[in-house]
């Protein structure tokens, strides 16, 4: 009773839902996309910049890695492999931190303290107790960037965070930060100003009341940036962070300091080292405690970039031997009085160094995070080598190609510009991606008239032309006429294609540019279209204490642009000041429409335009105020040219926005890319829904639609390129579709592709990239899960023949199930050990066939084509051929396993017959006809017992190597394959002749006589009742 | 003024009892065990029986899997017509694989033993869990795949992990993540459970989807055709042959 009660209680709320809410107020959801998943591609190649790693001193095969963008990622094997454990977190990581006396709890400080143009922004501190299995927030959520935590030695629940806080504008959320009970609350310990943050921490590892500070004074705006001032210096408590005192005096003669990263010797704390940003940056050392300091070295390498490069570490065996990772690693053996290089005999280690682990019990065992992934080296530094397993990328930009399988092609920060297939054999793997550009990368596209002719660019619009074939690239800028001012290119210089002229591509300094000639001339389509505001234009002052001007803060320049697919004189521009510039004449007159935009702060940055493909007068604009400190999603629609704007943002969407996208074959299906993440909206951006499925909160810089495939390409600022396949399921959905209970949603064709065939040799210890799934996928939607009663999938073929019935996944929304488009493997006669011919099935031929979603009892039908692969070279003949023999075998090896059930069924029988018969002359023709069927049984069916590889080929084994050789390969088989069937087609009626004969000879005479012993009549298993089992194990 | 007192008050009032009443782990396992049939109706049950297949690509794969208390299993599986055993007869795991010409036994490998303890262990590891040396704790009520689930972790004498996600309406288990540590190497797998029917008044899923983290290819569906309670199972079954 009490079961029937939970079991009607549990139907109730099952199906409550459906009769209390009206039907038009079901919102999307991120459930609503259900099992609509993203693939990474990767690529590690290149991997991305690392901003923390730590590993368990003791057990130093787990290692934790933190990335810019990225999230964090975790070894247990030494590197050999990584899983991300923090995919539902802030994706970019200031800081971690093992507790080494209990390894389990890890400490991570999110938001990136490497404070560059490009950074990202944290929420807080987060804490797992369970080696990263799962994380709380510990606090200090309005911290944007954490750059060390330290935990103190004898107390685990006392730790102290660094907090150099907002990049962008003032916040008095920054400073020194102490927690005395696990991070429940913190105290700020340290504070200079609303300016001015913590930068760095040391704590004696013997005497954990000392504790050094240095506190850093840093600003940028989007075309500045500065650090040092009054506010920075370094600090020291003695008594756990009570009290402070400065201890920087000595430092720099105007007392005006930079950054300054700290280091005390672990054997011999009193030796403490600082690399100080002053106008004359140097390393000091300290032999008491901090008290008094000493000058030392200033190379160029040590010194380099004291903002970007902000760590220094002391061997933790040696008090003179320190590490200083900058733009390379420098190593000092003599406590920083000099400082020697790597020797690379290795190769080469990718610049830009910002994270180093040493081994604490085996200190020739180190781990470098650098720009461009991680290293390892076990000779104390000098040689290393790349772990090509972290797929932590930063993409700037993605486009594709039309080959199949179409290439992605995008830029990336620090790490150049590359093209690789959306699919390859065994995997997209490392080596699958070429190289097309260096230096940072951005915009890339492949030419579409020549397909050996790409287009990339490194930072401030050096947009090159790059022959594959060649592997020459061209620079091919535009300059400035003589006696101009110069021409002011974005760090991220917007370089597009023209939607409706493959000539055409467009590039944008503070004028637009447009060139009909591959780049060979320019034509200028526009007066200066940003503010030229030249208090923006100061970039080579910029940099603070250390001048640095790489082109990360060039300003007053176009940042967008978009040409009408509708019409090609109707084209946009976005400017990184604020302006918002519309042409309806190919240029000749442009009109700057921001003003029309309602609720937008003045000057925020233009981040995308999209004009619509449905309706020239309609267009989408995304805005990004962070580099002013304004977080907020700004994103609007027109449609009448610019005249009058609609906020489409709603509270649902979370990040500031880098790109809008609307769908080519529906315009109310939009995709937002945001610094948090995707989000999608199916009513035309009435309602939003973060898109999760395998997507982590990372920034998501740029978005692609494939029209020959309808995937969709995310470009992520930290885990390389994402795809989703076949957004055609998102295209279709709809309110009534959402109100359904069960419905099968459409898709793509699906293709049959013969299996191919890739290397997997030295591919251990390498991240491999997702192919597409190769099997049909059949997508249906639920509106809500389905814990009680049974969802089934069958498929039909023309003739209304069951072909296959799949157990359906039941979650609530897009439920997607695949299906290998394959007969079902072969029942293929028993023996001594298995053979790979009853493994695969032949492939069914093309054609339109009957999906069937089953749901307690209700069934909903749909039609699904499948279609050969547009790139099969097999002729229909050929291919009928290869289906037609494939059929053949398959059925020669189901007629064998049927012979050899027949025959082994009844010998059996006889066997036991033979033992137990009183007659005589009844047992020697039993025994007789035993030996005959077993003899017979030999020649058909391998019968060697032993794990060895005995070689045995009997007619079994002859058919099932040949069926197999014949399935695999998609096109006509070989002539001689062809004679093989027709020499085992006779051996096989050889062999049921001899079984007729050999029944005809003793069957009806033993029968006759067994029922006078008593016994009864020996049955042959019928061929009927064997296709009835056979059927049963398919599961048909 | 005054109203606007009141109405912080009663806010207060309402995210106080919100952690008073918030549920501790045990509620949410109780709910869960009563949710399935009660505890005694699932002590009633000394051995039982399922068939069903397992589809993975195109093949679909026969099974069968016989448990007794206390803690013992055989599960037969076949392909070709030939039949893979795999047991546990309380102390030690076996398995015969005939697919490449053996048909003698070999001892499980010790990874392999504990995983099929937990097979043994046909009640569930949440039933009596102090009993059998485990540890549970509430990770928290949040969302799967658009409904709430509670997330609770239990770690068992071998600090092996499994979180089950216990739907925050029904009480059924949702979804079974476990992480096996063995030596140095962790092996994870992910099952989504459903279609849950009672037999002799005990709930169960009839289908599994099991994946494993480390193997996106190794995808399986398991569908349950039949469930048997308390048929007579003898012990010898469980036992590893002798070989000759």
């Amino acid at each position: 009773m009490k079961l029937l009660k939970i079991f009607l209680s549990l139907l109730t709320l099952i199906f409550l839902p459906s009769n209390i809410i009206p039907q038009q107020n079901i919102k999307i959801s991120s459930s609503t996309f259900g099992s609509i998943e993203a693939r990474q591609i990767g690529p590690a190649a290149m991997s991305g910049r690392i901003t923390a790693i730590d590993a368990v001193n003791k057990e130093s095969r787990i290692i934790y890695v933190g990335s810019a963008g990225g999230g964090i990622w975790k070894s247990i094997n030494g590197g050999a492999s990584f899983r991300p454990i923090f995919d539902k977190y802030n994706q970019s990581i200031g800081c971690l931190t093992i507790d080494q006396n209990h390894p389990d709890t890890i400490w991570a400080g999110s938001g990136e303290c490497n404070m560059r143009n490009s950074v990202s922004v944290g929420d807080g501190i987060y804490k797992s107790l369970d080696g990263g299995d799962n994380w709380k927030k510990a606090g200090l959520e309005l911290s944007e960037h954490i750059s060390r935590i330290i935990i103190d030695p004898l107390n685990s629940d006392i730790v102290y965070a660094a907090v150099p806080g907002n990049l962008w504008n003032d916040s008095p959320e920054r400073g020194l930060y102490k927690t005395t009970d696990g991070g429940k609350s913190w105290i700020k310990i340290l504070y200079v100003n609303d300016k001015t943050g913590c930068a760095d921490i040391q704590v004696d590892p013997k005497e954990p009341g000392r504790i050094y500070a240095s506190m850093w004074q840093f600003r940028r705006t989007p075309w500045s940036f500065s650090s040092g001032g009054e506010g920075s210096g370094l600090f020291k408590s003695e008594d756990y962070g009570k009290t402070w005192k400065h201890i920087d005096k000595q430092f720099s003669p105007d007392g005006l300091l930079g950054r300054i990263c700290l280091a005390v010797a672990p054997t011999e704390p009193k030796n403490i080292y600082a690399m100080v940003e002053s106008n004359k940056t140097a390393l000091y050392s300290s032999t008491d405690y901090g008290e008094n300091w000493k000058k030392e070295s200033s190379t160029e390498n040590a010194t380099a970039r004291p903002f970007y490069f902000s760590v220094l570490m002391v061997d933790p065996t040696d008090a003179k031997r320190i590490y200083r990772p900058t733009f390379n690693l420098s190593i000092s053996v003599d406590g920083g009085k000099s400082f020697t290089e790597p020797t690379f005999e290795s190769g080469w280690v990718h610049s830009d160094h910002h994270a180093i682990w040493i081994d604490p019990i085996n200190p020739s065992h180190l781990l470098l995070g650098t720009d461009g992934g991680v290293y390892i080296s076990l000779d104390k530094g000098y040689n290393w080598r790349f772990l090509n397993n972290l797929p932590v990328s930063q993409f700037y930009h993605v486009s594709f190609d039309n080959e199949n399988p179409y290439n992605v092609i995008g830029g990336l920060q620090d790490n150049g510009s590359w093209f690789g297939p959306s699919r390859s054999p065994n995997g997209i793997k490392n080596a699958d991606w070429k190289t097309i550009g260096w230096g940072d990368g951005f915009w890339a596209w492949r030419d579409r008239l020549d397909k050996d002719i790409f287009y990339s660019e490194s930072q401030g619009g050096s947009i090159q032309r790059y022959n594959i074939k060649t592997n020459e690239g061209k620079e091919i800028k535009p300059y400035e006429l003589s006696g101009e001012a110069k021409l002011r290119f974005n760090w991220n210089t917007p370089i597009q294609m023209s939607p409706t002229d493959p000539k055409v591509i467009y590039i944008g300094a503070q004028y637009l540019f447009k060139t009909t000639d591959r780049g060979n001339t320019w034509e200028r389509i526009s007066t200066d279209l940003t503010t030229n505001d030249p208090e923006k234009q100061k970039q080579e002052e910029s940099g603070g204490l250390s001048i640095d001007n790489s082109a990360a803060e060039n300003h007053c320049t176009i940042f967008s642009i978009c040409e009408s697919p509708k019409d090609k004189e109707l084209i946009w521009v976005g400017t990184d000041d604020g302006n918002l510039q519309v042409t309806k004449d190919g240029g000749r007159s442009w009109s700057n429409v921001v003003k029309n935009v309602p609720g937008l702060p003045v000057h925020t940055w233009v981040s995308s335009v999209e004009a619509s493909s449905f309706d020239e007068n309609c267009a989408y604009v995304t805005f990004d105020g962070h580099a002013f400190g304004d977080m907020k999603t700004y994103l609007y629609k027109t449609t009448d040219l610019g005249k009058s704007w609609q906020s489409l943002s709603t509270p649902d969407i979370k990040g500031y926005a880098h790109k809008i996208k609307e769908d080519i074959v529906n315009n109310k299906l939009l995709f937002l890319g945001t610094e948090f993440g995707l989000f999608a909206s199916i009513d035309g951006g009435e309602n939003w829904a973060q898109f999760t499925g395998k997507v982590p909160n990372v920034t998501i810089r740029d978005i692609a639609i494939q029209p020959n495939t309808s995937d969709l390409l995310l470009a992520t600022h930290g885990r390389g390129i994402f795809i989703i396949d076949d957004i055609t399921p998102i295209r279709n959905l709809n309110k009534e579709i959402l109100n359904s209970e069960a419905v099968l949603l459409p898709s793509r064709t699906n293709y049959i592709d013969g299996p191919t065939y890739g290397s997997a040799f030295g591919t251990a210890g390498e991240f491999i990239g997702q192919n597409p799934i190769e099997e049909a996928v059949i997508t249906y939607y639920l509106k809500e899960r389905t814990l009680i009663g049974d969802v089934n999938i069958e498929i039909y073929n023309k003739e209304g023949k069951l072909l296959s019935r799949i157990p359906g996944t039941k979650r609530k929304g897009i439920n997607r199930i695949t299906w290998p488009m394959r007969m079902k493997p072969p029942r293929v006669a028993t023996a001594v050990r298995i053979t790979y011919g009853g493994f695969t099935g032949p492939l069914y031929p093309e054609g339109t066939y009957t999906v069937k979603l089953i749901k307690g009892d209700k069934v909903f039908t749909q039609k699904m084509d499948i279609d050969i692969d547009p790139s099969c070279i097999h002729s229909k003949e050929d291919r009928d051929l290869q289906y037609n023999t494939s059929i053949k075998l398959y059925n020669m090896q189901e007629d064998l396993a049927y012979l050899s059930e027949v025959i082994n069924r009844i010998n059996k029988t006889a066997i036991v017959y033979s033992d137990t018969v009183k007659n005589s002359d009844l047992r020697y023709q039993l025994k007789e006809f035993s030996s005959k069927l077993t003899e017979l049984s030999k020649t058909i069916i391998a019968s060697k017992e032993g794990t060895g590889i005995t070689g045995e080929e009997k007619l079994r084994e002859k058919l099932s190597q040949l069926y197999s050789s014949i399935i695999i390969f998609p096109g006509r088989p070989t002539d001689s394959q062809l004679q093989r069937v027709k020499g085992l087609e006779d051996d096989f009626n050889k062999a049921n002749i001899s079984k007729d004969n050999i029944f005809k000879s003793y069957l009806d005479k033993i029968n006759s006589q067994l029922p006078q012993s008593g016994m009864k009549k020996l049955e042959l298993y019928s061929k009927e009742q064997f296709a009835i089992d056979r059927d049963k194990e398919k599961g048909i | 003024m005054k109203l606007i007192k009141v109405l912080f008050a009663l806010i207060f009032l309402i995210s106080i009892s919100g952690k008073i009443f918030a549920q501790d782990a045990d509620e949410i396992v109780n709910k869960y065990i009563n949710a399935i049939g009660g505890l005694d109706k699932i002590k009633a049950i000394n051995t039982i029986k399922l068939t069903g297949k397992v589809t993975a690509g195109s093949m679909d794969i026969p099974f069968s899997q016989i448990c007794k208390r206390p803690q013992m299993v055989l599960m037969e599986s076949t392909i070709q017509g030939m039949t893979m055993k795999q047991a546990y007869d309380g102390t030690q795991g076996w398995t015969i694989n005939p697919f490449m010409g053996k048909k003698d036994p070999d001892l499980m490998s010790k990874d392999a033993e504990r995983a099929i303890q937990r097979n043994a262990d046909f009640e569930g590891q949440l039933i009596n869990y102090k009993d059998k040396g485990s540890k549970i704790e509430l990770i928290g009520k949040e969302d799967l795949e658009g409904s709430q689930v509670y997330n609770i972790k239990l770690t068992d004498k071998n600090n092996d992990i499994t979180n089950f996600y216990i739907d925050a309406d029904s009480y059924l288990v949702v979804k079974q993540n476990d992480k096996l540590k063995f030596d140095t190497k962790e092996i994870s797998s992910e099952s989504i459970l459903s279609n849950y029917k009672p037999v002799n008044g005990v709930m169960f899923p009839f289908s599994i989807q099991s994946k494993s983290a480390d193997n996106p290819m190794g995808d399986a569906k398991i569908a349950v055709d039949t469930i048997e309670t308390n048929i007579p199972v003898d012990d010898s079954i469980f036992k590893m042959p002798v070989t000759k």
